[in-house]
């Protein structure tokens, strides 16, 4: 069959970070959508960290990848044929379309209609989509912050964190973060605008969190999990709220570090689970709120941004290695229809 | 003289307690001095969070060195009084720690308060007691559970767990029970009327459990903690709390490092929510609780099952049962008769 579909695919399964020869990236065979599907070419391919433990059958509704399967991701798209009522040529969505230029899906694998007015079209899958949609549900619906509550988040300088840590700051919280180098932390408080950053990959970054926090802790947006949590309960308040929203340390090694709950009792803590996707549901309520905020550029984002959907590889690997900074994005092809 | 039977510490115990770390001694029977009040003790508690108490890993409790009396309640009566406050005759339960008799200011160190009995004296150590507060707390502050939920207890046959589940049970749930052993789950399911009890024991246990909870666990009150935890956070309903109230599969432990830790992945996966409990926070709460819990009992919806023996001399090696988990109730040490 004639190519035209550029490609990346398992090569092989394998525990712990990525590395490039997990990946192939091939010439694929251009897609048909048959009854019921659409066609769609990819504009922006969003890399997250869930896609990590998807690749290993390990997340919600995905299946585990075999050799020679497309990597699991979502993408900003455009409809470029549709066998189904709901969808027309030029539509802009978000979809669970993979990593390559052209899919033939189900209806089911749209995630949103993107507006392109609201805001730039990559902001679709970052600030504007799950991470930002993350953002809201944990700020708004488990930790609902109250003024002059002191606001901790992990990951601060990436999509979901960032975005955590502005709206709490909206709602009134004092915001600090946690982030794995001093450019992630200028990142934070100088774009972002978040009261302080600590950097973890310093000794005595407790001490610093402990400095930074001088009332306790109150919420804390744990997008890390591991020792971390257990080192940031320490500094709890009485009646402190976690919402769990991610933990890539155990998503690359696919075990898990265990949480010694003896101090989250003696502090009466309430954890709470989050997963975006029962929020989804919520998305016109969210995208009123943030979409002005980032039109209007109150709400900061940061993308890091990639051209090339060969580059996605390395740029994956980067993501699971902590040693992006900003919302991964690659970019397919163009914006225009 | 008059003597005052005390129960101290011989050594620190090295995981599980043996009598021999305790030494039972006598000691002068202490008299009210100006402020004081003297208590003549009839019940002791004995309750799993002392095993942690000892080490000084019980939140308030600092370790314990050779020769301090062993930290525990004890109910008692006010037979000498010069304080305001207390009268000779009244009922009281206090901080007193092991021992026949208790000289108290009424600090608050000493958590001296008062009993209006309406119900069997030593029911104000268990079920009408701190255990009961702790289970009432769990169940209508925290877990809250609706009508028709399912709700499961762990450490079932105590005084904590068999609250628990006779509370909910009596706000409309299906209440399943974990406990150890068959005899402790003929109490939960006979004594207390749970619709189930799973005797954790048996190799099959999660299965049972998940057998009995066909439609999903909606709220977890969790007294021991470690692996069982993780084994039932994965048989959550969807946006299923846990109340983490205990963690007596650790007390036990001779290091930190014993216990890997929980797994926090399906917490995220089920949505759930992980309440901390401790019952000091509702020592104000004690009258409105007495009350609810002495009319369930006059109404046959709250039973106890003590597990008593007499004489403080063998309190040492019945708190070593409770500590092994070969108990099966209430621990109680029957001190001195009720009447004298």
């Amino acid at each position: 069959m004639a190519g035209g579909n550029p490609q990346v695919v398992l090569k092989r399964q394998r525990d712990g970070v990525p590395v490039p020869e997990d990946f192939s990236f091939i010439d694929g065979p251009m897609p048909a959508p048959g009854p019921g599907q659409i066609l769609v070419r990819n504009i922006y391919l969003s890399l997250d960290m869930f896609v990590r433990k998807a690749m290993r059958g390990d997340h919600y509704g995905y299946d585990i990848l075999k050799p020679g399967d497309v990597i699991h991701g979502n993408n900003v798209a455009r409809v470029i044929r549709s066998n189904h009522a709901d969808y027309k040529p030029g539509d802009v969505i978000v979809v669970e379309s993979g990593w390559q230029h052209y899919a033939a899906v189900e209806a089911s694998k749209v995630v949103a209609f993107v507006d392109p007015m609201l805001a730039p079209l990559s902001t679709a899958v970052g600030a504007l989509g799950m991470p930002g949609l993350t953002a809201w549900a944990s700020v708004t619906h488990l930790i609902q912050p109250t003024l002059g509550s002191t606001f901790v988040v992990s990951a601060a300088a990436g999509p979901v964190g960032a975005v955590t840590g502005q709206l709490a700051k909206r709602a009134g919280a004092r915001v600090v973060g946690i982030a794995g180098s001093a450019e992630k932390c200028q990142l934070v408080t100088r774009t972002y605008g978040f009261d302080a950053c600590v950097n973890y990959k310093q000794a005595d970054w407790e001490d610093q969190l402990k400095a930074a926090c001088p009332d306790g802790i109150d919420g804390y947006h744990d997008n890390v999990g591991g020792t971390m949590l257990q080192a940031v309960c320490k500094q709890f308040n009485l009646y402190a709220t976690v919402a769990l929203c991610g933990r890539p340390n155990d998503y690359n090694a696919g075990g898990f570090t265990g949480i010694q709950m003896g101090p989250f009792i003696g502090k009466r803590a309430r954890v709470k689970g989050l997963v975006v996707y029962d929020y989804y549901g919520d998305r016109d309520t969210f995208l009123s709120v943030a979409g002005p905020l980032v039109r209007e550029g109150a709400l900061k984002v940061k993308e890091d941004h990639v051209s090339g959907l060969e580059n996605a590889i390395p740029h994956f690997i980067k993501l699971m290695k902590g040693e992006n900074i900003g919302k991964a994005i690659v970019a397919v092809g163009p914006e225009k229809a | 003289m008059a003597e005052n039977l005390q129960v101290q510490l011989a050594r620190q115990p090295e995981g599980v307690p043996r009598a021999t770390d305790f030494q039972v001694t006598k000691a002068a029977r202490p008299s009210a001095g100006a402020g004081q009040f003297l208590i003549r003790n009839m019940y002791l508690s004995l309750d799993p969070y002392q095993r942690g108490a000892i080490a000084g890993r019980h939140m308030g409790h600092t370790r314990l060195n050779q020769g301090d009396v062993i930290y525990g309640r004890c109910l008692g009566e006010v037979i000498e009084s010069k304080h305001p406050d207390y009268k000779v005759g009244e009922i009281v339960v206090s901080e007193s720690g092991w021992q026949q008799y208790f000289v108290s200011s009424g600090s608050a160190h000493d958590e001296v308060r008062k009993v209006k009995p309406e119900a069997p004296l030593s029911a104000y150590l268990g079920a009408l007691g701190m255990p009961g507060l702790t289970a009432w707390a769990g169940v209508e502050k925290l877990a809250q559970p609706t009508l028709g939920d399912t709700f499961v207890v762990s450490s079932a046959a105590g005084p904590v767990g068999g609250t628990a589940g006779q509370l909910a049970k009596a706000k409309g749930c299906r209440v399943v029970g974990i406990a150890g052993g068959d005899e402790k789950c003929k109490t939960v399911i006979e004594t207390y009327g749970f619709d189930d009890c799973i005797n954790y024991k048996a190799k099959d246990w999660a299965e049972r459990l998940k057998a009995a909870c066909p439609n999903g666990i909606n709220h977890y009150f969790d007294n021991v903690g470690g692996p069982m935890l993780d084994t039932l956070l994965t048989q959550m309903a969807l946006y299923g709390k846990v109340i983490m109230c205990g963690l007596a599969s650790l007390y036990n432990r001779t290091s930190d490092g014993e216990f890997a830790g929980n797994n926090m992945g399906p917490v995220v996966g089920k949505r759930a929510q992980l309440l901390g409990l401790v019952v000091y926070d509702y020592y104000d709460k004690f009258p409105e609780f007495q009350k609810i819990g002495a009319r369930l009992m006059k109404q046959g919806k709250l039973a106890i099952h003590e597990d008593r023996v007499d004489g403080l001399e063998n309190a040492p090696t019945h708190f070593v049962k409770l500590a092994s988990g070969l108990n099966n109730g209430k621990a109680l040490v029957a001190i001195a008769p009720e009447k004298v």
